[in-house]
């Protein structure tokens, strides 16, 4: 293979590569703002200087690629000169306002500042001023004071979003990053170029001013909006979810988004369970767990001896997990055949990310639900059924567009027990409601549409009375007397894997982080 | 090595005998006592003021109960960036901000509590401020409350306290923390 020098080191390369991916990729840092790794080059901030032997002049490592036997020095001092030259300039009309800035804390310009400037710079005139606080469209603001003019917004809606709704105007002092008249930035991935933006140019209007950002902490986990299962950080603080961000994948999202699925995060806060309830005769009142589950099993206890008259609902948010918990429990416990999807309806889809499903575990619960020897069914269906043949109904989860429907159904039942994570219409119905986590707080396994398995890691713990659905289950079915000796979703995945078909080959409790896609 | 050698003290006959050394020992007491008691505050040697009748002026930088100080127009100066906030060890400074009215301004504090019982008078968030803001100058003790909601002062109780006397004023052109002339 050819090699370049770095800074002394041999370095070796693909052919093509530039100096900048190949010392990345060698661990040495060459700071950049305007290059993107999934972007095309566009080398206009032109920190990323360095210096090559043979060369008059510094080169912009982003689009200089590599030949063999080439020298490159990254830490010079003629290099480290340039670099603090450079950032002056950027630097120049910028208020260097991070006290008031969103992006402070994540900024590349404060990193860089620190790392390659630290002084006020020479300049003495007054800062050209442009407009602060622009609408580019639904969910992005735009500062023209804080813009480096990198152009890595413009080139991500061109290259990837594949709409040209952005564009650089003017020239000069005056220049600025802009949408068409009466065309603003309404593409259903605009809110990625507020991630793509090195600087604090481009802010959301839905996380801006809601949290500096190094008050957040940070945990892995999946986009709940749709069958693709976009790899996601969450953002959160006390248990608060603020944010949601592309982790990158490149098997399933790249480092993008949609903007309906970044948006899921307001489900995981809305509306929270965090306590027991039951239905008295004063309407539905708070109750301590313990009362509520013993409630709950007198309540099916009937059912659970005749084996008949249940219905039972089960979310596609479920994790695979949950589905084979409930599965059991509805089958063995309560002797049902036929379970009822809760679902959201199918929505756009497009060539990018989104799918018309709606749901991010299709896949898994019905998988699981078959192995099972389940069938199932829709919820509309099991509305239309007589209530008369049905005694008792079992929900696990909220989220769905039927509830409305479900709950006006369920009223007319006589036992209502529902296990759920969120307030939803249903829960002024249930007899009994057990609060649970929701999907950022659950450890389990989702399949996307493309039945690829990923793994969903606790951001952080159930809050008061607030359990993992899969403990509740077990509870119930050991309070009706079948020993379902499931403490933790390890298990649960060790006897999924040990008793189900489809999930024997596809090794469900060693899923990396990544996830992956079982052969099949 | 040297051996150290005590030395006994010497009694003379005088203090030896007793009596007179035990007479001047109650004088000495007697005579602060009665002036300490009846003797004028400026010479008495006695520090203990009879609070709350008396009480002692402040040194301009004590750290007494936080005030939020406000534009000229009447608009708090604070620009909601959190760095008190985040300088705070306590935990106890709350803020939500919001886009501001005015313009120029980015944004305000739409809310911003302190929690009295919780703050340890660092004054941390006065030297994290970049806006002069917050000032721990009011000279007050923060008060005894009854209930805890009472001890969360808020942002318009806030604004609403003012420096001891002495303290430099808040904002216009005698502002003590001047801007650096360019160039500087
Ligand atoms: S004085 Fe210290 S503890 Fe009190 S609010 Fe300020 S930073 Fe927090
Ligand atoms: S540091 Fe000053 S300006 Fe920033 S939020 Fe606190 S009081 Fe307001
Ligand atoms: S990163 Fe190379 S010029 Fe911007």
């Amino acid at each position: 293979m050819p090699s370049v020098n770095i800074d002394g080191t041999s370095v070796e390369f693909k052919p093509g590569d530039s100096i900048l991916k190949t010392a990345k990729k060698a661990g040495i840092e060459i700071p950049y703002y305007c290059w993107h790794p999934r972007l095309s080059v566009a080398a206009n901030c032109r920190i990323c200087l360095v210096e090559l032997e043979k060369s008059p002049k510094l080169v912009p490592a982003c689009q200089t690629p590599c030949g063999d036997g080439m020298v490159v020095r990254t830490k010079s001092d003629k290099v480290k000169e340039t670099q603090k030259a450079v950032h002056e300039f950027l630097l120049i009309n910028h208020p260097i306002d991070c006290p008031i800035c969103d992006q402070a804390g994540e900024c590349k310009l404060q990193n860089y500042y620190m790392k390659l400037q630290l002084d006020q710079g020479p300049m003495q005139d007054e800062k050209a001023h442009k407009p602060r606080l622009e609408e580019l469209g639904p969910y992005v603001l735009y500062n023209g004071e804080r813009c480096v003019m990198c152009t890595r917004c413009v080139r991500f809606m061109e290259e990837i979003a594949k709409d040209r709704q952005l564009g650089v105007f003017e020239r000069g002092d005056h220049v600025r990053i802009g949408v068409f008249p009466n065309k603003p930035l309404d593409n259903p991935y605009s809110l990625n170029v507020v991630d793509v933006c090195p600087v604090g140019a481009l802010t959301s209007s839905v996380f801006r001013f809601k949290q500096r950002v190094w008050f957040l902490s940070r945990s892995p986990s999946i986009c709940p909006g749709c069958a693709k299962g976009c790899n996601v950080k969450v953002d959160h603080r006390s248990g608060i979810v603020y944010r949601l961000l592309p982790r990158e994948n490149d098997a399933v999202n790249q480092s993008w988004l949609c903007d309906e699925g970044r948006l899921t995060y307001a489900r995981a806060n809305d509306g929270r369970l965090t306590t027991a309830a039951m239905l008295g005769p004063q309407g539905v009142d708070s109750a301590a767990a313990n009362a509520a589950l013993d409630r709950a099993i007198q309540l099916l206890k009937p059912v659970a001896d005749s084996k008949q008259g249940m219905a039972a609902v089960l979310s596609l948010h479920a994790t695979c997990e949950e589905a084979y918990l409930f599965g059991r429990f509805v089958k063995e416990v309560c002797g049902v055949d036929e379970v009822a999807l809760l679902a959201y309806a199918d929505g756009v889809a497009d060539r990018f990310l989104r799918q018309a499903d709606k749901n991010p575990n299709r896949a898994g619960v019905t998988r699981v639900l078959c192995d099972l020897g389940l069938k199932t069914t829709d919820v509309a269906s099991l509305c239309n059924k007589a209530t008369s043949a049905v005694k008792a109904l079992l929900v696990l989860g909220h989220e769905g567009a039927e509830l409305e429907r479900l709950a006006a159904w369920a009223a007319k039942l006589e036992i209502v027990v529902q296990v759920a994570a969120a307030r939803s219409p249903l829960t002024a119905k249930a007899h009994v409601t057990l609060p649970a986590t929701n999907w950022v707080q659950a450890d389990g396994t989702w399949q996307n549409g493309a039945l690829r398995l990923q793994r969903l890691v606790p951001a952080f713990a159930p809050q008061d009375a607030a359990r993992p659905a899969h403990e509740w289950l077990a509870d119930l079915a050991n309070g009706l007397g079948v020993a379902f000796a499931l403490s933790s979703p390890a298990t649960i995945r060790a006897e999924i894997e040990r008793r189900l078909p489809s999930f024997a080959a596809a090794k469900i409790s060693t899923v990396p982080a990544e996830g992956y896609s079982p052969a099949s | 090595m040297a051996i150290r050698v005590r030395k006994q003290v010497e009694f003379s006959f005088y203090e030896k005998s007793y009596l007179p050394e035990v007479a001047r020992g109650v004088f000495v007491t007697l005579s602060h006592f009665f002036h300490n008691l009846f003797g004028r505050r400026a010479t008495r040697p006695l520090q203990t003021l009879r609070y709350p009748y008396e009480r002692r002026v402040y040194p301009q930088r004590f750290r007494g109960q936080h005030r939020l100080l406000a534009r000229e127009d009447g608009s708090p100066r604070c620009v909601a960036c959190y760095m008190c906030a985040t300088a705070c060890p306590a935990y106890c400074i709350h803020i939500v901000a919001a886009e501001s009215p005015d313009p120029k301004i980015e944004k305000y504090p739409a809310a911003f509590e302190i929690d009295m019982l919780r703050c340890i008078y660092c004054g941390f968030c006065v030297e994290a401020c970049p806006e002069d803001a917050i000032r721990m100058d009011t000279g007050i003790h923060t008060p005894a409350f009854l209930r805890r909601e009472d001890a969360v002062v808020g942002r318009v109780d806030l604004m609403s306290l003012s420096g001891q006397a002495g303290t430099p004023p808040a904002f216009g052109a005698q502002n003590y923390r001047e801007k650096k002339p360019a160039g500087a």
